[in-house]
Order: C-alpha cells, then structure tokens, then sequence
C-alpha cells in the first residue's frame, strides 16, 4: 500500500534523524579517537590502549572509580530512601516546606558546594582547621579522599533521588498494605514482605541512574579530587586532555574513557531492565485511592533530625561559606579581625570579569534549550504518534545515549571538531558545547515528553484528522499545546541543569567560550577564593529564580 | 450480503481485510468483508469486543489501512488495494465521534467545534463558521455553555460536544464509536432516543458501532452482527431477532434457550418437527431453509416467550419443575428442569410460581426456531 507520507512527518524524521546520527558519530568519534595518536585523524594505533594498561596504578584508579559510584549511591540512598518516603507516605507535618527546600537546593551547583567543602576543611588553610589550630589542637579535617567526594556528591543529589522516586512512592497502591493488615500480617512484616518488594524496582531503578551519574560527573572529583591528587577516569580523561605541556592527547583520553563508557553502558542496561518492571508493577494496581499516610508518632523527632541534618550540610553550611568567603580577602574563620576585613572589594573586582561569562552562560542556556527541544519534541511525536519501525529506533537510540558519559562525548566531539576543522570551523565555539549539552539532555527531555505523550488518548488527534485539519496543524493546534506542561518542564529543568554545567564546558573551554561555571573552576584553582565566591553567588542567584519558578509551575506538590 | 456495490450506496465496503500483524500469525481483525450502507441510513455494527468492528469503522475513517479491499464513500473511492488508493482521514467526507469523545482539553467549547472548521481543509467559508458552530449548539442545547472549558462538563454534556463538533462539518457520513458507552445507564437509555431523532432528522447517513445489543436494536435502521472480523448476519432490527441465521446470532440477541435438535419431519406449511431433549417439538422453519429429515441442528425459545400452560398434554406443552425463581420487579426469572433438560423463561410476575413445583411449559410454535449449527463450534460471547 503506498500511502504517501505527509511532508511534514518527513521533516521531523529529518530532524530526529541528525540527533540519531550525531549520537552515533559521537560513540564512532571516541572509538576512532582511542585508536588515533594524540589528535591525528587517519593514523591508526593501539599506542594509546599500550599506555593505558601500562598506566601506573590503573587497578587502583579503577576501583577508586567504582567506589565513587558505590559510595555516592549509598549515602545518596540514606538521605533520599527516608526523605521520600516521609513525603509520600507519612504525615509529616511541614512537607509543603521541605519541597520547596528540596527545589531550592537545586540552585546551588555542586561544584560550589565542593568548594565550600573545601574552604572549610581542607588539611591547610581550611577555616575549621585554623579554627583548630587557634583552640592549640593539631588540624583534623582533610576534605581530600574518597569519602568527603562520595558524601558532597550525595548531599547533592539527593533532590533530584527524591524528585525521580516520588511518583512511584505516590502512586503506591496502599489497599496492598490494607489487604495484608486485614489478612493478619503485622505492619512490619508487611512493609518487609508486600511494600518493599513492590517498591523495589523504582528504587533499584534510581540507585542505578545515580550510579551512572556519580561516575562521570566531574563537579566534585574536579574541585576535591585534583588537588588532593585522587585520581579516578574522569580526572585523568581532563588531565590528558587539558596538558600544561604539549597538545591535548585526545587518543588516551578516548582510551581512558572505554572502561567508564563499559561501566555506564552496562548501568543503562540493568536501569532499562528494572525499568520495564517498574511499568509491569504500575499496571498490576488498579484504581489507586489517595493513598493511606502512616502516622510518623515517634519517629517525628529522628525524622526532623535527618532532614534538619542534610539543610544544615548541602543548603545552610555550603552558602555561609560561600557567602563569607566572598567578603574576605583570604581563609580565615570568624573573629574580630576577620569582621574588620569585611570588605565587597572582590565584588569590585568581578565587575569587570563578569559580562563575557554571563552573555556566553545566557546564549549556552538559550541554545541547548532550542536543540533540546525540536529534537525531543521530534522523537517524541514519531516514537508515539508514527510508531513505525524506524521511529521506535531512532527513539532507543537517543536513549541508550544516556550511557555516553558527557565528558566523552565532548572529548569525542572535540576532536571530531579538530580533525573537521577545515571543513566546519566550530571549534573553539558556543556552538560544539551547545549541541554535545543538547545531545546530552535529549535522554531526559524525549522520556518526559514521549511520557505525557502516551497519556494521552491518540484519538485527540484522530478527532482532528477526521475532522479535516491536516497532520502539520494538528501537530501546532492539538498535539504541542496539550503536552505543553511537559515541555514547559524539560525546559525549566534543562535551564537549571544546562546553567550549572561544568563538565561539558570545561572540556570544550577556549578563552571565547568561557561561562559561569568555568569561570569559578579556574579562579579557584588559582586560588582566587574570593572573586570564585562572588560567582558563585551570582549563579546560585540565577538558578534560585528558575527553581522557585519551576516548583511553582512544574513540580507537583500533592 | 449484496455482491456488487449498488449505486444508491453512500458506502461501499467490498473485499475488506485488515490486521494489526499480518507476520505474526495474528489472525485479521477484518477479514474479506463486504458491506454497503444506503445514503440516510442508521446503520449498526453490533459485536462481541474484539469482533473487529471497530477496526472496520477505523478503516472507514481512514484511521487504519486495510491491506485487501476497496471502501467507496459517496462514489469516491477512498481506499483501492488494488490500485493502491489511499486518501487520508482529513480528506474524507466524514465526522467521528469517539468513545473517549476525544475533546480537545485546551480548547472551550466553542473552539471545539470551531476548530475543524476553521483550520480543516473541507471548505468553511469564515463567515460560516460562527452560524454553523451556534446552530449545532442550539441544535444539542448547548448554546448555554459556549465558552465553558470542555474539562468542566458532564460526562453527558461532553458526548453532546463531541456530537456537536461532528455534525457541524456536515459529513457524508457520521461515524460513531460506542458514543454512549462511557455514560451511566439511566442518561444512555435517554440518549439512546435521542441521538437517533437527531441523526434521522439531519438525514445524515450513520455507521455506528456497539457492543450493546439494546442499543443496536433500538437505534438502527440495519445491522450487522460481526464475529472474529467476519459479518454473520445483516438485517433490520426484526429481521435479525426474529430469524437468526446462526447459533451466533441466536445467542447474541435475545435471551435463548438453545438444545441440540434433529428434524423429524417438515411439514408443508413451512413448519417443522424436531426431536429435541424436551420431546418432539413443532417450530417454524423460516431460518433453516431446505431442511432435510435428519438434519441436526439447535431448536431455539427465548426466554420471555414460553409460556405456563393451563392443560397438559396439548402440542408444544412439556412438563418441568420450578428449581430455582428470582424475582426482579417486573418479572421472574425461572430455572425450569425436566427430563434431561433445562430450560431459562422470564415470566410476567402475575405468574408467581414457587420453588418445587411442577408446571406445565407452553413453547408457543410460532416463537419456536430452528437454528443451523455453526459450522466451527462458537462460544458466544454475552455482552456486559
């Protein structure tokens, strides 16, 4: 049957298409690169692979890694496990409040926090350490190990856990609970036995995401992991490729990525494998109720503690800090000498710095916002409204490239940028960072949209074909405004993520290029404490204005 | 089932056959099928879930391709296999109404309707659409709520919307996918009436799905009972209740007892005699046509036309036994056994008769039937 496709489907397959196919260059780029000498396209090696597994320590720096990953999901799993549940299931007397402190905390980026982190507790300048040091005791606090990486990692996470895991705690169907209480079975083991299995799946699926994320961000293992010389794959892939000596050796850095790209790859897979449980467990349930709230009796007070401990940690302490050292002209702690110091000199000073830094984070914003979008609204249209073959396709690639840590991605696109260089002129630009950040959030974006796509009954749009409207104005009248929430929250969240980025734009950094985050990255590693705080403040002030926005129109409060 | 499409047919369905996996080994869900609706007609397709009918009117609609057929609607071919014809939904000359009403949730009511008018390639001039959109309205009184936003209705309010936005286009053809079957009972039973008023009144020619045999009985001009993508019989309301051609069909209309039979005897009337477990029983032999001595074949009673007789002995009287009696306001459902048979009759509740006791049974000639068998063994499937 030829049934002729409608132009308009043919212009999204165009535009999906390109996603689809810088994806998979991305992946070819890294394996090409790994197999190149520093950044010569065309010559093949396996010199690079020869170095990595001489490399000394590669063993440990592995585990190391692996321990990241483990350890951060751990301690992220205390705080969010609890935290979740006491907002969905319990009745918590303050919980409006606690969300709206759980979105603000998104304003403050991780890398500032293992900054603050760093002022605070590093073994030589750090504030608590010379507070120490005047109480005549030898200095205690080293912020320089595993440990500290794993637990700043985990304190900022834990929102997104919290925000990713409530839906499924929400829609929990308590006549479970109700059917094993009125069939004699303790509250105890009921939890054990009927709430815990159920939930399973959800929370395997989280642990699993932040696993993949907490091995290759590189906020904190930049700013705590460097200086302290704890080396782990991304520290070293930013090392070999940001030299003090020589060109950028984009061959190793590929090589070093392989095994993290294994590792995120291989989470990709068990994620999407608990995944399709999580879908087989929703179904089961039938018309949920609101659901029972349990009574917190007691453990009101432990609950208040662990909450009051993680504002105290990732919210209070990370902005006083930041706040402080922004108003003094070097570490110190509190006295009277300090508070005649005060001075907004190094306020002054970024005057001048500053406007380069906000045009480009501005125009970063704007850009990966534009691409994010026409991209996911793309795939999203044909994996659930085309459903042909070639769509559910071009859909599964543009997940799976969840397992593409960004820093390979840029590390790959970098250097397809330099061998291409006579052809396409980009490197050095915006545009390199925009689109590799882009193709990085296309995973998120396509799944919030494809699902509020789904909810929705196709004979919405049937009821407009029937009636005569054509398939591009159905697409502009019907389709986009009634999954307009849905876009209007993978824009707030892709603003949010997209501002903060660190890892993208450091890899790509040219003195034309350089945004916000970058900006405090290199003042602090110049020790320019201060003028790094100043910044800080600055973004924390732009990203508080787009999550108070976003939990006022996205984020759901009940 | 008419052969060749006839020219007074506003739609013409010939050689249908549509699947949802043709490699997979699922069976069609429209196999070969052959239909045509005369221009004013209220035509229903009635059938179990799964029967494929609302495959069928997707085809109609142009919502699913067939992969065999053609589909002609007022004498344009839509769909041709053959020469690969396929003209879009938005090209047809219909209207849909859909069983989820299918509102637009971010237009008000007005809008709705409008829309297609509009932005819709079928020709509405602009100074049009505003009249047509307020005589709809006022033709399904709903003039009152014009700029209410359509999430506010009523379940009710929405299915008139949703015909209101229909009608306005002024189809060909109006398709109606169990438009009624989202609403309580008591607001179906009155829509029912009124729908069908309003579809006859318009002369607009309706092809219309359920799986609700009242519903179809009531409402069609014709219909057509499907089972697994095939049409088993077409006919008025009377024809099909009266003269089922099939064990389906007998099982799917009505309530009918069905006992396996043999004819005995055929009388020259047209009447015949079967051997069946309640003794030798005279029917009528209207629905098994050449009827041979010995045939097997299903002898049929519904339900509220057996009767208590007054004297045993008489042609068509059995005895049997009240096992079981529910009363049910308006009447009482019995479960009546004899020898070797059981039988299910709804009586007036004048006659109430207690549990044990043992009656005479009246099966009137005139409502008795004879069913052919189906040649593959068929489990009707009862509609909720």
């Amino acid at each position: 049957m030829t049934v002729g496709l409608p132009g308009f489907v043919i212009l999204l397959r165009v535009i999906a298409v390109t996603a689809v196919v810088l994806v998979i260059t991305t992946l070819a780029m890294l394996v090409i690169a790994s197999l190149s000498p520093k950044s010569d396209f065309g010559v093949w090696t396996l010199a690079n692979y020869v170095d990595l597994f001489s490399l000394r320590g590669l063993n440990s720096m592995l585990y190391r890694t692996l321990a990241v990953g483990l350890g951060t999901t751990t301690f992220l799993m205390a705080f969010a496990l609890p935290f979740t549940w006491i907002l969905s299931r319990t009745n918590f007397p303050w919980k409006k409040a606690f969300l709206v402190l759980l979105t603000v905390s998104l304003a403050i980026p991780a890398f500032v926090t293992a900054m603050a982190y760093v002022w605070l507790f590093n073994p030589n300048s750090g504030i608590m350490n010379h507070l120490l040091q005047a109480a005549g005791l030898p200095p205690f606090f080293n912020v320089y190990s595993v440990g500290w990486i794993c637990f700043v990692q985990a304190l900022m996470l834990t929102p997104a856990a919290v925000f990713m895991m409530l839906p499924a705690f929400r829609n929990f169907d308590s006549t479970l609970e109700e059917a094993a209480a009125v069939s004699g079975i303790s509250p105890h083991r009921t939890f054990l036995k009927v709430v815990l299995p159920t939930l399973a799946p959800a929370v395997g699926a989280t642990s699993v995401f932040f696993f993949i994320l907490a091995v290759e961000i590189f906020d904190v293992v930049g700013v705590i992991g460097m200086p302290g010389n704890i080396d782990v794959v991304t520290t070293l892939v930013y090392q070999s490729t940001h030299t003090v000596f020589g060109p950028p050796d984009y061959g190793f850095a590929a090589a070093l990525g392989m095994p993290l790209l294994a590792l995120c790859a291989l989470g990709v897979l068990i994620y999407l494998w608990l995944l399709r449980r999580v879908d087989r467990y929703a179904m089961l349930s039938g018309k949920n109720r609101a659901p029972m709230l349990h009574d917190l009796g007691r453990w009101r007070v432990p609950a208040l503690l662990l909450i009051g401990t993680w504002v105290l940690l990732a919210v209070i302490i990370p902005f006083l800090t930041v706040v402080w050292t922004s108003l003094t002209p070097y570490l110190q702690p509190p006295s009277r000498s300090a508070l005649s110091q005060l001075s907004l000199s190094s306020y002054y000073g970024v005057a001048g710095l500053v406007w380069s830094p906000l045009l480009n984070t501005l125009l970063l914003v704007l850009g990966t916002i534009s691409f994010s979008i026409i991209w996911s609204v793309s795939v999203s249209w044909l994996a659930t409204r085309a459903r042909s073959l070639p769509d559910k396709i071009i859909d599964s690639v543009v997940f799976l490239s969840l397992a593409v840590p960004g820093m390979l991605a840029a590390v790959a696109i970098q250097f397809l940028a330099l061998t291409a260089y006579h052809w396409v002129p980009l490197l050095g630009t915006l545009w390199l960072i925009i689109i590799t950040m882009a193709l990085r959030s296309l995973a998120f974006t396509t799944r919030t949209l494809n699902g509020s796509a789904l909810q929705l009954h196709s004979s919405l749009e049937e009821a407009a074909y029937v009636s005569g409207v054509s398939r591009m104005r159905t697409f502009g009248r019907v389709f986009l405004p009634v999954i307009r929430p849905a876009i209007l929250f993978a824009v707030l969240v892709t603003t949010l993520i997209s501002a903060r980025e660190l890892t993208i734009p450091l890899m790509f950094y040219s003195p034309d290029t350089s945004v916000i985050s970058t900006t405090i990255f290199d003042l602090q590693a110049t020790g320019r404490y201060d003028e790094a705080a100043v910044f800080s403040l600055l973004i924390v002030a732009l990203l508080l204005m787009v999550a108070l926005v976003s939990h006022r129109r996205a984020i759901p409060s009940d | 089932m008419p052969a060749n499409p006839q020219d007074s047919a506003l739609l013409g369905i010939s050689g249908l056959a549509v699947s949802y996996g043709r490699r997979k080994g699922i069976p069609d869900a429209v196999q070969h099928l052959d239909l045509d609706v005369a221009e004013g007609e209220m035509f229903v397709l009635l059938g179990p879930s799964g029967c494929g009918k609302t495959t069928l009117l997707r085809a109609v609609a142009g919502l699913q391709t067939p992969h065999a057929g053609a589909i002609t609607i007022g004498g344009e071919r839509v769909f041709d296999a053959a020469s690969g014809t396929c003209i879009s939904p938005e090209r047809r000359p219909v209207a849909m109404v859909f069983q989820s009403y299918a509102l637009w949730p971010h237009m008000s009511v007005f809008e709705n309707i409008a829309f297609p008018l509009r932005e819709g390639g079928r020709g509405v001039k602009r100074d049009q659409v505003e009249p047509r959109v307020m005589q709809v309205l006022d033709m399904l009184s709903l003039s009152g709520m014009r700029d209410r936003a359509v999430t506010t209705l009523s379940g009710g309010q929405q299915q008139r919307v949703a015909l209101a936005r229909a009608l306005a286009l002024r189809p060909r053809l109006l398709l109606m996918d169990e438009p009624l079957s989202n609403l309580d009972y008591e607001l179906q039973m009155r829509l029912r009436g009124q729908v069908k008023d309003l579809v006859s009144r318009i002369g607009v020619t309706t092809l219309y799905v359920t799986h609700n045999q009242n519903e179809a009985l009531e409402m069609a001009d014709r219909l057509a009972v499907m089972d697994a993508g095939r049409i088993r019989q077409i006919g008025t309301p009377r024809e099909l209740y009266h003269r089922p051609s099939s064990e389906f069909v007998a099982r799917f209309i009505g309530d009918m007892n069905l006992t396996p039979a043999v004819v005995s005897e055929t009388g020259a009337s047209g009447d015949l005699w079967l051997d069946t477990p309640l003794g030798r029983l005279r029917t009528r032999g209207d629905c098994l046509p050449n009827a041979r001595m010995g045939q097997s074949c299903l002898f049929g009673i519904r339900q509220e036309d057996i009767e208590l007789a007054p004297v045993p002995g008489h042609e068509n009287v059995v005895p049997a036994k009240v096992v079981r009696a529910t009363f049910s306001g308006d009447s009482i459902s019995y479960r009546l056994e004899g020898d070797g048979f059981a039988l299910l009759a709804r009586l007036h509740r004048r006659h109430d008769v207690p549990e044990g006791r043992d009656v005479s049974l009246h099966v009137p000639p005139e409502h008795c039937l004879a069913v052919p068998l189906d040649s593959s063994p068929c489990i009707a499937e009862q509609p909720a």
